[in-house]
């Protein structure tokens, strides 16, 4: 059974439609990249599935438990974090407070300390500055500590609003290291990205979203610059696999 | 604009309707109606700045307060004007004007002074610029409730000429609505709508918000100072009180009640809130029930018209009219705005 | 000397009764952009609480006006709030305007609209004469009652698990749903703390007063919302120092504006709320990055 299966969603933002139709499954351990130009719905698409925005139309499941128009907050317990577009870090929290927030979800008391063990090591940076108000970061240990505030939630699923916007290439050389060490102890995960090298480095699959529907979907290979221009265009024959 | 015309002219029918209830009603109805109809010049005055800007505003009751109170300086017979308000201006002592000069008057001079704060408000935008209407307000309600010689103060002025009669009221509520459609349609009027939804996209393409957003709020003091001036002359009594918190919550709460963002929205809730404020003034009046005698308690009415507003927006938060226009059935495609959905993203 | 003494005093005081007000808004308006006019009520219905129980030791007294205001927060978040809460922050504010004419006028409708007196704890109407210095025990009794309670609120903001949500919350309320944080809960707890905050402010304002009114709270909702938007919105802190800043310049007015302008004191405060709006649109209390969020 897919971990998390999206069959025929469709939203929208009062009359303007934002995902039409959309179908997507991604498998125990994998790894989903979503592409698409601005506006394409991919935001949305991640906030649908988070449950904060609600569909219209269609279905969301995770693990065979369908969570369609479920509350953001319930659908966290289903441990699925996200690490939004912009990061959402919250001002006037410190390191350690926007941290702790994200052990909202986790059932069992005393394993925390241990959890903060895991992603300071995973992230040195952020427990050197864990009593910092988490603003003052730079872009990159901001990015850093958005995904490793989702991390503390253990999450089956994590899905990542483009990670790597804005920051420096080295910054998201760390960030990518770090995302391929969850690969590999089998955390799914649907990452919005728009760097064909980087989606090759990780993804198992790919679809390319356009004017909310997926134009083309199918292995990282199809994002080589001719598959990607006939879906941007609506010039290929192969666009649906 | 074209396309919108059966929507005035389905909003002119059903004020007419109204009116026609105060012609052949009873002359408490009348009353009621010709209440109803200035209440409408508030709101459709209200909705022009804040339908068209997306801009709460909560400070055009001072606007009405200033139009009725620069009116009835003018209007006041000349030998109560010496006896009430002894230190006005020898000019404005010796003149006297009617109705419409009076109008005028308090519609330019709330103009002016909107203007003038106009030009401080529209630098902010959101809930800081709300927020200074109310403290606008709070500042015009402390003014006119300490300047005895202009106001008599915390008393009431007496003696206006009761001049505002049905047609007059009815008369100025078309009026209004004339103005705000032809406004909302003008090329002006549907910039400062792209504005609403998405301010810096509009800045980016040109418009000037700042400027139409300072045009608006002028145009809708001016109204709404109409309102005030007919207030004054269809009661013959100001007092200041009128014009500050309750006014502004009930004149906000019947644009809200019908739909904010529609002139449709402005009359059905106009109308609407004066319907149930009716009934519930002839319910909570005094009745007799199976012989049981009700009787009248302060407060009842207050308190039902509130739990119906409640109501009203738990069933429909965008409004009665949902934000849409009123139109022909076969035309409702073309005239429909697009709702907004409160997303808060980031 | 002796009176810039005594007018620091003064404006301490006040500004403590305002920074509680601005605080209990500023709490609810950071969560839920609601900018909540039935704070006025809690306060009223606070006081009239406690002109009922005139005559039953005080600390009861006050405990049962907490207890009342703290409830009756909860029943209108509940009932008028909760179930539009996804709505235009219009419609918010309005509801908020429905349900302060509500309890409004069903204080007029079982009190009366006149103001009624009350005499709560009379003690505190005499001065501490220190030299020449008189100082009124109940300034003293409201700075101090405020700095118990905001440093204990502080605390529980700072230290509690759900009070670090609400600080969350009232920044970003999304990610907070997001990470699995329990809108109903927090929002809840917001309103028992903002009936908390209407409840000291109605002990300490009647204290001070000695009046019960159906308009006596409206005052005070007043210059919390303003204090909050000028102290930085969806900000705590600001919020408290927006509520000082107001009451601070409030006095400083009374104190330094020759007697014919005194009456219009209140033109010039909001005349100054006004400018800071214009010069710092951001508030008082907040870096210039930080922006509104809609």
């Amino acid at each position: 059974m897919a971990l998390l299966k999206v069959s025929n969603l469709s939203a929208s933002y009062g009359p303007i439609p934002a995902l039409r139709d959309i179908s997507l499954e991604i498998g125990e351990g994998d790894t989903l990249a979503v592409v698409g130009a601005n506006g394409a719905g991919k935001s949305t698409l991640t906030l649908a599935i988070a449950g904060a925005v609600r569909p219209t139309q269609g279905t969301i499941e995770i693990a065979g438990t369908d969570i369609t128009g479920w509350l953001p907050e319930k659908v966290a317990f289903e441990n699925i974090a996200v690490v939004p577009e912009g990061r959402h870090i919250f001002d006037g929290l410190t390191v350690e407070e926007n941290l702790l927030l994200g052990l909202t979800t986790r059932k069992e008391g005393g394993g925390s300390a241990k959890a903060f063990d895991e992603v300071y090591s995973m992230f040195p940076v952020l427990q050197e500055r864990r009593a910092s108000q988490a603003t003052r970061l730079s872009g990159g240990e901001q990015q850093q500590l958005a995904i490793a505030r989702a991390l503390l939630s253990k999450p089956r699923l994590l899905i990542l609003d483009e990670p790597s916007l804005g920051l420096a290439p080295i910054m998201v050389d760390t960030v990518y290291s770090v995302l391929k060490k969850l690969k590999e102890i089998g955390v799914s995960m649907l990452l919005v990205e728009q760097n064909p090298a980087r989606i090759g480095e990780i993804a198992d699959h790919v679809i390319v979203l356009t004017g909310g529907s997926v134009a083309l979907s199918g292995r990282p290979e199809i994002l080589e610059r001719q598959a990607l221009e006939d879906a941007y265009f609506g010039t290929s024959k192969a666009a649906t696999p | 604009m074209r396309a919108a015309i059966p929507t005035l002219v389905i909003l002119v029918v059903m004020i007419l309707a109204v009116s026609l209830l105060g012609v052949f009603g009873s002359p408490l109805l009348l009353r009621v109606v010709i209440g109803a109809m200035i209440n409408l010049v508030v709101v459709i005055g209200l909705s022009i700045f804040i339908g068209n800007s997306g801009i709460l505003s909560f400070g055009h009751a001072s606007f009405a307060a200033i139009g009725a109170y620069s009116a009835a300086w003018f209007t006041l017979p000349i030998t109560m004007k010496k006896i009430f308000l002894p230190s006005l201006p020898a000019f404005v002592l010796s003149t006297q004007v009617g109705l419409a000069g009076g109008a005028a008057i308090g519609a330019v001079t709330a103009a002016i002074t909107a203007a003038v704060i106009g030009v401080v408000i529209v630098r902010l935008s959101g809930i800081a610029a709300s927020i200074a209407t109310l403290a606008w307000l709070a500042i015009v309600h402390s003014v006119f409730s300490n300047a005895e010689a202009l106001t008599k103060g915390t008393s009431s002025l007496v003696g206006l000429p009761i001049e505002t009669n049905l047609f007059v009221a009815t008369f100025a509520a078309i009026l209004a609505l004339v103005v705000a459609f032809l406004f909302r349609f003008s090329r002006y009027g549907l910039m400062l709508q792209a504005s609403r939804e998405d301010e810096a996209a509009a800045l980016a393409s040109g418009i000037p918000v700042r400027q139409l957003r300072l045009v608006a709020f002028v145009i809708s003091a001016a109204v709404v100072a109409i309102a005030g001036v007919l207030k004054g002359h269809f009661l013959g009594i100001l007092a200041v009180g009128q014009f500050y918190l309750e006014f502004t919550f009930l004149s906000l709460a019947m644009l809200v009640l019908g739909g904010m963002r529609s002139l449709s929205g402005a009359v059905v809730g106009t109308f609407a809130v004066a319907g149930i404020a009716e009934i519930l003034r002839i319910l909570s009046s005094g009745f007799e029930i199976f012989g049981l005698e009700v009787v009248a308690m302060p407060g009842l009415r207050e308190i039902g018209l509130a739990i119906m507003m409640l109501l009203i927006l738990l069933v429909r938060p965008m409004g009665i009219t949902n934000g849409r226009e009123l139109t022909l059935p076969w035309k409702r495609k073309t005239a429909n705005e697009l709702p907004i959905t409160n997303d808060r993203t980031g | 000397m002796n009176f810039a003494l005594q007018t620091a005093i003064d404006a301490l005081s006040v500004g403590s009764i305002y920074a509680l007000s601005a605080l209990g808004i500023g709490l609810l308006f950071g969560i839920m952009r609601l900018i909540n006019f039935a704070q006025s009520e809690f306060v009223t219905i606070g006081i009239y609480i406690l002109m009922l129980s005139a005559g039953i030791w005080f600390p009861l007294a006050a405990l049962g006006a907490i207890c009342v205001v703290v409830v009756l927060a909860l029943v209108v978040e509940r009932l008028a709030f909760r179930p539009i809460r996804t709505a235009d922050p219009a419609t918010l504010l309005v509801t908020s305007f429905a349900v302060s004419y509500l309890l409004q006028y069903s204080l007029v409708l079982i009190f009366g609209a006149r103001p009624i007196g009350l005499d709560i704890l009379p003690d505190l109407a005499r001065p501490f004469v220190i030299g020449s210095v008189r100082v009124p025990r109940i300034d003293i009794a409201t700075i101090g009652a405020t700095a118990v309670l905001l440093s204990a609120f502080a605390l529980f903001l700072r230290k509690t698990r759900i009070g670090i949500e609400m600080r969350a919350a009232a920044v970003d309320f999304r990610m907070a749903r997001l990470l699995g944080i329990r809108a109903n809960r927090v929002i809840a707890v917001a309103f028992a703390m903002s009936g908390l905050l209407a409840a000291v402010v109605a002990i300490l304002f009647a204290a001070r007063t000695g009046v019960a009114a159906p308009t006596i709270g409206l005052e005070l909702a007043l210059v919390g919302f303003v204090a909050t938007v000028i102290g930085g919105m969806g900000s705590l802190v600001g919020a408290v120092f927006g509520g000082l800043a107001v009451g601070v310049v409030t006095v400083l007015l009374q104190a330094l504006l020759p007697p014919e302008l005194r009456a219009y004191r209140e033109a010039f405060v909001y005349i100054v709320v006004i400018a800071v709006l214009v010069l710092r649109p951001q508030g008082l209390f907040r870096g210039a990055a930080a922006r509104e969020r809609v």
